[in-house]
Formats: C-alpha cells, sequence, structure tokens
C-alpha cells in the first residue's frame, strides 16, 4: 500500500506496544522542543532577562561601595541572556532521563501493553489501567520526532503514539486525518 | 467495606473547577517536602554565588554586611514567587475556561471499592489501584489523587456525602509519597 493510499482495514490502524522510560524521554524532549520556540516561551525569556538585569542593577546601587554599575551590569546581562537561553536546554537535557525513569517507575498506568487504533471519527488508547477515546476534532495540536507522535488534548496533556512502529501507510494514514481536521503537526528530527 | 455507604458518584466538571483543581494541585506541590530541597538548594547556591561575586569585588566585609540582609531578603522572594505565579496561572486558567461558548459537559462517573478507583466517561475509562497513587491532596472543593507527579485525578466534594469522603479518606490514608 501507498502511504497516500486511504485505509480501511481495522487492522491496519492498530499498534500495540509497551511504553518504557526511553520513549517517554523522547517525549518529554519533544515536549520541551515544541515548547521553547514559541513567541510566549521567548516573551517569558525576554521579560525574566529584563526584570534580572535591572534588579542586578538596582541592588548593586543599593549597596553603593566601589561598584561600576554601569559597567558590571552591561558586563551581566549577556551572561545572563546565555544563562537563559541554554539553562532549560541543559536541564531538560540531563534531567529529562531522570524524569522520564521516576515518572516511569512510579506511575503504574504506563506499564501494561498498549494498543492505539483509529479509525475515521476518533483515535483510541486501550490498555489494562484503562481507555482513553480522542475524536479528531477535539485534539489541541500534535508534534513528532523520529520517535514518538505526541497528540496533545490540551496544551498540558498528551498521548503518545510510537511513531517509529508505525508503518509508512499507518504514518501517513495518522497525517492525513491530522490534515484534514486542520490540527497543527510540529516535526522535528 | 463502609456501611451502607455508595460507592459511587456522577458528576460534570464546571468552569471553575479546573482552577481550583489547579490551584490545590500547586499547594500541593508547594508545600511538598521536594519542592522545599529545590528552593533551599537554590537559595543557598545564589547566596554561594553572590557572596563570591561580593568577595571578588569588595572582600570579606562587604560580603557580612551586604548578605545579613540580602540572605533572608531573597529567601522571602523565593517563597513567595511560586504563589504569586500560582495565583496568576489560577486567575489565568479560570479567565480561559469561562471565555466564549462552553463545550457540552462530560458526564464523569467515579466508582471505587477496597481495590481500586475507577473514573468513566465518554472520553474514556481509568481504574487505578491505590497503592498505585503516589499521593492525596484534598482541600474544601477537591479530592486529588496523583498517579504520578504530573498527573492528577480529581473527585469533586460537591457530590461526596459525608459517608463517602469519610470512607474515600480512609481508602486514601495508606497514599505515600514516593
Amino acid at each position: 500500500m501507498s502511504r497516500d493510499e486511504p485505509m480501511n482495514d481495522s487492522d491496519d490502524r492498530r499498534v500495540t506496544y509497551h511504553l518504557d522510560a526511553d520513549l517517554l524521554k523522547q517525549a518529554y524532549l519533544l515536549h520541551f522542543r515544541m515548547n521553547i520556540f514559541r513567541p510566549h516561551t521567548l516573551f517569558k525569556l525576554v521579560v525574566v532577562w529584563c526584570v534580572g538585569v535591572f534588579a542586578y542593577a538596582a541592588i548593586l546601587y543599593a549597596i553603593g561601595g566601589r561598584w561600576d554599575v554601569l559597567k558590571l551590569t552591561l558586563w551581566f546581562a549577556p551572561v545572563l541572556a546565555a544563562v537563559l537561553l541554554l539553562m532549560p536546554w541543559l536541564v531538560n537535557i540531563l534531567l529529562s532521563g531522570y524524569s522520564a525513569r521516576k515518572t516511569f517507575r512510579i506511575q503504574k498506568s504506563l506499564h501494561p501493553a498498549i494498543t492505539v487504533s483509529w479509525d475515521e471519527a476518533a483515535i483510541n488508547w486501550v490498555s489494562a489501567s484503562g481507555t482513553a477515546h480522542l475524536p479528531w476534532e477535539n485534539i489541541h495540536e500534535c508534534g513528532e520526532n523520529a520517535r514518538v507522535l505526541l497528540i496533545f488534548e490540551t496544551p498540558r496533556l498528551f498521548r503518545m503514539v510510537p511513531r517509529h512502529l508505525l508503518t509508512p501507510a499507518q504514518l501517513g494514514d495518522i497525517h492525513a486525518h491530522l490534515a484534514r481536521h486542520g490540527i497543527k503537526l510540529a516535526t522535528f528530527g | 467495606m463502609a456501611e451502607g455507604v455508595e460507592r459511587m458518584v456522577r458528576f460534570h466538571m464546571e468552569p471553575a473547577d479546573l482552577y481550583r483543581a489547579q490551584k490545590l494541585n500547586f499547594r500541593i506541590l508547594l508545600f511538598s517536602r521536594s519542592f522545599m530541597m529545590m528552593l533551599a538548594r537554590v537559595w543557598l547556591l545564589s547566596m554561594l554565588a553572590y557572596g563570591g561575586l561580593l568577595y571578588l569585588q569588595s572582600g570579606w566585609d562587604e560580603v557580612f554586611s551586604v548578605l545579613i540582609w540580602f540572605a533572608p531578603l531573597f529567601l522571602v522572594v523565593l517563597w513567595c514567587t511560586p504563589w504569586v505565579v500560582m495565583a496568576f496561572l489560577s486567575w489565568r486558567t479560570a479567565r480561559r475556561t469561562t471565555r466564549g461558548p462552553q463545550p457540552d459537559p462530560i458526564v464523569i462517573t467515579v466508582a471505587w471499592d477496597e481495590t481500586a478507583i475507577s473514573w468513566n466517561s465518554t472520553a474514556g475509562e481509568a481504574k487505578t489501584r491505590w497503592e498505585d497513587f503516589v499521593k492525596a491532596g484534598q482541600d474544601e472543593y477537591f479530592i486529588l489523587l496523583f498517579e504520578s507527579d504530573a498527573l492528577y485525578r480529581i473527585i469533586p466534594k460537591r457530590v461526596l456525602s459525608a459517608a463517602q469522603q469519610v470512607d474515600l479518606n480512609t481508602l486514601s490514608a495508606g497514599i505515600r509519597p514516593r
């Protein structure tokens, strides 16, 4: 079957997998990358930078003594900008593995095998811990990298589809459903 | 089983529920040991960094005279900032959830027994054993049961009888933070 050919057999529209900490880490990394490039995230960083530089200058000025406030502030401003830009990446790269392992260890509902299936109306997740039924039109947005496709119900709540386990035809079918419903899909790597 | 207690309730979420639940979630987080430890680490590292900077510029006398007022001030700022953020986020959530046309409410059924509790609605079903929850918290509006640090499930107290609340408190009493 070609990638663009519509799928009709419900067996083709189904994949069963076991989640693991590594897949969860990939989901966290993708979630982070989707958020860090948003205009409002950059706006927040700029606001924090302005407040930080102002507070630093104000503290130096308040302390008095032999401080050269302008010189130190001009030195501090780019340092703080670099820290603010790099820190989220560093924290995410260093801690996403730990966070994923911890979440996977304590959240028992992630352990049973999960079956993802979809049809014209909705996408469904079924496991021994429960089920989720999400009509395509209720999807907020999506993001994907080489390993995982994230489907967001809200800006914070996402469900996972193991992209690397999907055949090209299955992936094309899901993409077609997302496109048909005008759902934004951000692709990374 | 508690004598005569019906272990099932039905409800639908109201617009204010989401931000109230989010507020409670924040409060549970802000009083958690891990969060306090993180604040303490940030405070200590900041004081060391700032003290080092002062020492390089002016020597020990400056370090002590500045840190003696800056250290407690920074601690207060560190402690208060998350509360300000919480108030702002709760307000923003409330504004977003009550703005525009409201979708038809989904009826949610919560049922429980000695071993597990489940949530059912047209959006799906979730069943969790009591021992699989990692923490629990409550205020005058809600009981929150956490499957992980980030994922919590909601039971509004307005739909619970006094006996049902006692029953749920008894069953969730064994939940310990992990």
